[in-house]
């Protein structure tokens, strides 16, 4: 055990790079990382690597959706509301275009309601 | 309404102890932007709430690139993105009136696409399809097709080099290629990648840090072929 040691070693020392990178190290964590580095070489090596592919990761050029993706999910929605309610064309729900949460209740108590009928038939 | 926000923001810039019991109903909180933004988020989501199909869209339009970025890093494969990309917010439709706002609209988003994408991956991976089983073998070209048109400002010697970055995300494991990801390109913070990857962020920390390193391994070691 390395009691308060005030020097890193390596692997101590590399595990800091990330939090380097994001420069989210407390000054003191700094200062003993820096001071390793200052006399170790191997290290130095792996931090210019390091710092180096993140650079490059940050530099990629972000990839863009296809102007039509909200139309094309809207239309996967309302194929799905069709199948949901086993309606061909599903005009009805269109036009009233509950949200789930009022249409679910709204079958529930439906089904119950039936159910209580049937019930006090017999 | 735009009035009413200029006023409470340039309360909020002369007292910086605006009062904080207001109820957050309708008017803006009056602090920095980031608080606009939320208030911009919440009035969206009561829109949202009421099945308002136009504030659907808003919200596909606003998230749409990042998802997609996201989801073909991930998958490696433009179609197979954007047809997730549709499932994805398909799902978010589905659920958002259930979203009770415990974390950002954005990060629940994310969360939401992330989930999607593993369930894929496993997917994909039980068929045979995905690529980066077999992401070694296949020919350079097809994977930049992967990458965008050159940049003018970019000469040949850094287009290779980010060719082979590219080349390198695609043989990570995922778990560390999703924390690389959402940190290095999207940008997002420690504490929302633990929101949106469901671990503490003493973890995605380490974690994150661990995939960097392979990463950086994977690079030297493929300029050196
Ligand atoms: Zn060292």
């Amino acid at each position: 055990m390395n009691f308060a040691a005030p020097s890193l070693d390596h692997d101590r020392a590399q595990a800091l790079f990330g939090q380097l990178v994001d420069e989210q190290l407390a000054p003191a964590e700094e200062q003993a990382l820096r001071s390793h580095l200052d006399a170790c070489a191997d290290c130095q090596h792996e931090l210019e690597r390091y710092a180096r592919t993140v650079t490059l990761v940050r530099s990629l050029e972000r990839e863009r959706a296809p102007a039509e993706l909200a139309a094309q999910v809207m239309k996967r929605v309302r194929r799905r509301r069709r199948h949901l309610f086993g309606l061909q064309g599903g005009r009805f729900f269109e036009h009233v275009s509950m949200p789930a949460e009022v249409a679910v209740p709204v079958v529930l108590v439906a089904i119950a309601a039936a159910a209580l009928i049937v019930l006090l038939l017999q | 309404m735009a009035e009413a926000f200029e006023e409470v923001a340039g309360a909020a810039c002369s007292s910086l102890s605006a009062p904080l019991d207001r109820k957050d109903s309708d008017a803006p909180p009056a602090s920095a932007p980031e608080s606009a933004e939320l208030w911009r988020e919440r009035q969206l989501l009561r829109r949202l709430r009421r099945g308002d199909e136009r504030a659907f869209v808003e919200l596909v339009r606003e998230h749409q690139d990042r998802v997609y970025d996201l989801l073909v890093r991930m998958l490696g494969d433009r179609e197979e993105a954007l047809d997730l990309s549709q499932e994805v917010f398909a799902s978010i439709h589905a659920s958002v009136a259930r979203f009770r706002g415990e974390s950002r609209l954005s990060t629940w988003i994310f969360r939401v696409a992330k989930n999607h994408c593993l369930n894929r991956l496993k997917y994909l991976q039980r068929r045979h399809r995905h690529r980066s089983t077999e992401i070694s073998n296949v020919p350079e070209g097809v994977l930049e097709a992967c990458a965008p048109s050159r940049r003018p400002d970019e000469n040949l010697a850094e287009r290779e080099l980010r060719a082979l970055v590219r080349r390198g995300i695609a043989l990570l494991d995922e778990e560390h290629r999703l924390l690389l990801v959402l940190r290095d390109i999207e940008g997002l913070s420690y504490h929302e990648i633990a929101d949106i990857t469901e671990q503490p962020e003493g973890t995605v920390k380490s974690r994150l840090h661990r995939a960097r390193a392979s990463l950086a391994r994977l690079v030297a070691q493929l300029e050196k072929e």
